[in-house]
């Protein structure tokens, strides 16, 4: 957590996760290039190799905007999410190796600068069928060059959240660049078409993915009533599974209402390291703990335990004939509010 | 600030499912033929190679 920063926190469940990453990245790449060397025996070394690592980046870019909305459709996915950060850098440099590659073998012989070259080389912005197709995917290098240089906690305490949030959300900039590159690139010399078709499956799918996200999300920030002595009827007290919280919107913001121990405390949805969501966590060793990153929480008082730092606003709550009472102003980060006791 | 990112994410993926088609299809649309020599029929490209 905040208390001091380690270059990578490493723990088992993220050698595992690495491993497996590598191991998939490896077996992906021996594959591809061991296909197509069998089928097309007249392609050189380093156009296999620009092949098998551009397939590979963007294969993965596809499974890393997948895990978002694949998590909130369905927790089970939420494995992945805890490290999805080594799969971005991971997929940062296949496509680094690809760039490398491809400015080696098409822009390093002429009397030109490489770097010139690739910008100046390639095509004309008058016609779609001669479109420079690198510029997009030189562009698209570059903002995952500064996602991954930016991904650690480091950068994220430094730039803050905003600022760090969004530096990332280009990354949606960076995925259109791409199928651009590749739609004006790969595609154009593709006669049988299936690079469009699986192009065409993957960003469809992509969307689909997240407008379904987005549209079960929207169903949880049905706004409730407010009654005449400003408390909220959030939900029935039989709703809250044990250890575990139910989420309800209040004043535009997600609440978080825990249940544990026949006590119930309310505290924002929102995690202070990378805005996940606390209200899918549950209760470990006393303290409402993050699905995403396992930052922790004490339930009354919304403050981490010591010796971290951080803290989320917490809600005073009150239960009557069973049923959970918000009131849906916040206090302030860290202050502590005696739970209220199920009777 | 949670609210507005969702927001914010909601709205790029709506434009997007409508962006990211749309450039596939006039990249496809603008496909170039493929080489004269792979579109013979395999009799004639044998012939040609005489």
């Amino acid at each position: 957590m905040s208390v001091g920063y380690q270059a990578v926190g490493w723990s088992r469940q993220k050698r595992v996760y690495d491993f497996i990453l590598a191991g998939g990245v490896g077996a992906y790449l021996a594959l591809f290039i061991g296909l197509s060397a069998t089928l097309h025996p007249e392609a050189t070394a380093e156009t296999l190799i620009i092949r098998a690592f551009g397939t590979a980046a963007f294969v993965l870019l596809h499974i890393v905007l997948a895990i978002g909305p694949l998590c909130r459709l369905d927790p089970r996915f939420l494995p992945l999410l805890y490290n999805r950060r080594h799969l971005g850098v991971t997929m940062f440099l296949l496509a680094f190796v690809h760039g490398g590659f491809s400015l080696f073998q098409f822009h390093a012989l002429g009397v030109l600068d490489p770097l010139v070259s690739v910008l100046t080389s390639d095509g004309s912005f008058n016609s779609a069928r001669t479109f420079p197709f690198q510029i997009f995917g030189v562009v698209a290098l570059v903002i995952l060059f500064l996602m991954a240089a930016t991904s650690h906690d480091f950068w994220l305490a430094n730039l803050s959240a905003p600022t760090w949030k969004a530096l990332h959300l280009l990354v949606y900039a960076a995925y259109a660049l791409l199928i651009a590159h590749v739609g004006f690139g790969a595609m154009q010399s593709d006669g049988g078409g299936i690079i469009a078709l699986v192009t065409a499956i993957g960003a469809l799918g992509l969307c689909g993915l997240h407008l379904t996200a987005a549209q079960r999300e929207s169903r949880v920030d049905v706004e409730r009533g407010i009654s005449a002595a400003g408390w909220v009827d959030a939900c029935a007290v039989a709703d809250i599974p044990e250890k575990r919280a139910k989420i309800v919107t209040l004043g535009g913001e997600r609440v978080a209402i825990f249940k544990y121990d026949g006590k119930i405390s309310a505290v924002s949805n929102v995690c202070q390291h990378q805005n996940g969501p606390l209200g899918e966590g549950r209760i470990l060793d006393g303290c409402i703990t993050c699905p995403w990153h396992g930052y922790q929480y004490k339930p009354d008082c919304g403050a981490s335990p010591a010796p971290f730092t951080e803290k989320v606003p917490t809600f005073v709550t009150q239960v009557r004939a069973g049923r959970v009472w918000v009131d849906p102003r916040p206090r302030p980060a860290g202050t502590r509010i005696g739970p209220a006791m199920i009777t | 600030m949670i609210v507005n990112l969702r927001r914010r994410h909601r709205r790029i993926w709506l434009v997007l499912a409508f962006v990211l088609p749309a450039v596939l299809l006039i990249a496809w649309r603008a496909r170039r033929s493929p080489p004269v020599m792979d579109r013979l029929p395999d009799a004639l490209r044998e012939e040609s190679k005489r």
